[in-house]
């Protein structure tokens, strides 16, 4: 028991030794929903529909940040920064919301075959957010054929948006 | 009778013969005396200075010039110095103030870190925090400008310690400007609002990313850029308090 408490102190000691004298400034965490996503939404013949910034998904007034996937009878609640790229297989939503899709982490390249809900009750899952001028934009998720995930604001050009005016 | 022996009391015990040849060798006797004494030295410049200066009324002069002209002068000029090491500790500590302050702007909005967006009366809390600070940096700066020129060799050419304190500032206010700029950008940002409450934003704009490159200007000039400059400041302290002139490279 004893031994267990000082190795915790000593794997502590590890974590927080520092290698400067120099005053270091504090690491705080990334707070949960502040990784954006820039999502690219293309159309059936692969053309760019939209390409939004800053993307949530949006049902009614509400927002998140995760997309509700399954596979079989497993349900998961996929952050969108956790998703590299989905594609509709199906052009009309279930009952109960979910279509067939397939889907690929940003975590593992393999194309796994899922349910992705794209309905809550009668309303429609939307992608919103903003495009690269600052324009709010908001585009059923069903009217994309498939969906391109980039972490962070690069977007797929990696080449920014125009700097603000201030 | 008595009066021939008192005639023969008179007559001389010598013969004018004796007296010239005694009077010859007296003279003789002073004459060797005389040529086998060594000659007498010539005075030096130094001996006569000093014998000069013996003399009593000579001194009252010099002593009283000395108490008059001379004793202020150094008076004076030890005056001046200390007057001057005095400006330049001062110099040293309003650097201290001034170059503290980028880390009091960082710790400012350090809590912010946790939040995905703000609303007005947040981003108006803050910046009347960061203007606190900002002002006092200001006050600073001003005062180590203007104590910045004690360190100055002549009046017409800059000190090293003046262009050192001159390229710091730069890198500063170049620190202080990201932390504004990110203050701005996560209050124009929207992430759940509907839209910007400023006529432009940066949709691109990732809060906790660029507080993190943030950190790190504010590290590198908090820490490396000001401790380049307090070492030239103390150096310089530490070369005119030993006696040098302002003239250190």
């Amino acid at each position: 028991m004893r031994s267990s408490k000082v190795s915790i102190v000593a794997v502590a000691f590890v974590l927080v030794s520092v290698s400067t004298a120099f005053p270091n400034g504090i690491n705080p965490p990334r707070p949960s929903g502040a990784s954006a996503v820039t999502t690219v939404c293309k159309d059936e013949q692969n053309n760019v529909k939209e390409e939004i910034y800053r993307t949530q998904i949006k049902y009614g007034n509400k927002r998140t940040n995760k997309i509700e996937s399954r596979i079989g009878a497993t349900a998961e609640q996929l952050p969108l920064s956790g998703i590299k790229s989905i594609t509709l297989g199906e052009s009309a939503a279930h009952s109960d919301g979910f279509v067939k899709a397939a889907l690929v982490r940003s975590d593992d390249q393999e194309e796994k075959s899922v349910l992705v809900k794209v309905k809550r009750g009668d309303r429609k899952l939307r992608l919103s957010g903003f495009r690269r001028d600052g324009v709010a934009v908001t585009i059923d998720l069903m009217t994309c054929k498939s969906i391109e995930f980039f972490p962070g604001t690069a977007g797929p050009k990696d080449s920014g948006p125009p700097p603000m005016k201030h | 009778m008595t009066g021939e022996s008192s005639k023969d009391e008179r007559q001389p015990l010598l013969s004018d013969q004796e007296r010239a040849r005694i009077r010859e060798e007296m003279q003789y006797a002073l004459v060797v005396m005389h040529e086998s004494r060594p000659p007498d030295k010539p005075k030096s410049l130094i001996d006569k200075l000093l014998a000069y200066l013996s003399n009593g009324f000579v001194l009252l002069i010099v002593g009283a010039l000395i108490s008059s002209v001379m004793v202020p002068q150094f008076q004076r000029a030890y005056d001046d110095r200390k007057q001057q090491l005095n400006l330049m500790h001062e110099c040293f500590g309003e650097f201290l103030l001034y170059s503290n302050s980028i880390w009091q702007e960082y710790y400012t909005i350090l809590p912010l870190t946790q939040e995905l967006e703000i609303d007005k009366p947040v981003y108006n809390e803050y910046l009347a925090k960061i203007a606190q600070v900002k002002l006092k940096r200001y006050d600073a700066f001003a005062k180590v400008q203007a104590l910045a020129v004690v360190f100055r060799q002549n009046s017409q050419q800059k000190s090293p310690v003046e262009s050192a304190l001159k390229t710091y500032a730069i890198k500063l206010n170049t620190a202080s400007a990201a932390v504004d700029r990110w203050l701005t950008r996560l209050y124009c940002t929207p992430v759940n609002r509907e839209e910007s409450p400023c006529e432009t934003f940066d949709p691109s704009f990732d809060a906790f990313g660029e507080f993190e490159k943030i950190k790190e200007l504010v590290i590198k000039t908090g820490n490396e850029e000001s401790e380049n400059v307090a070492t030239l400041m103390v150096q310089q302290i530490n070369y005119f308090n030993k006696g040098g002139t302002h003239a250190f490279k």
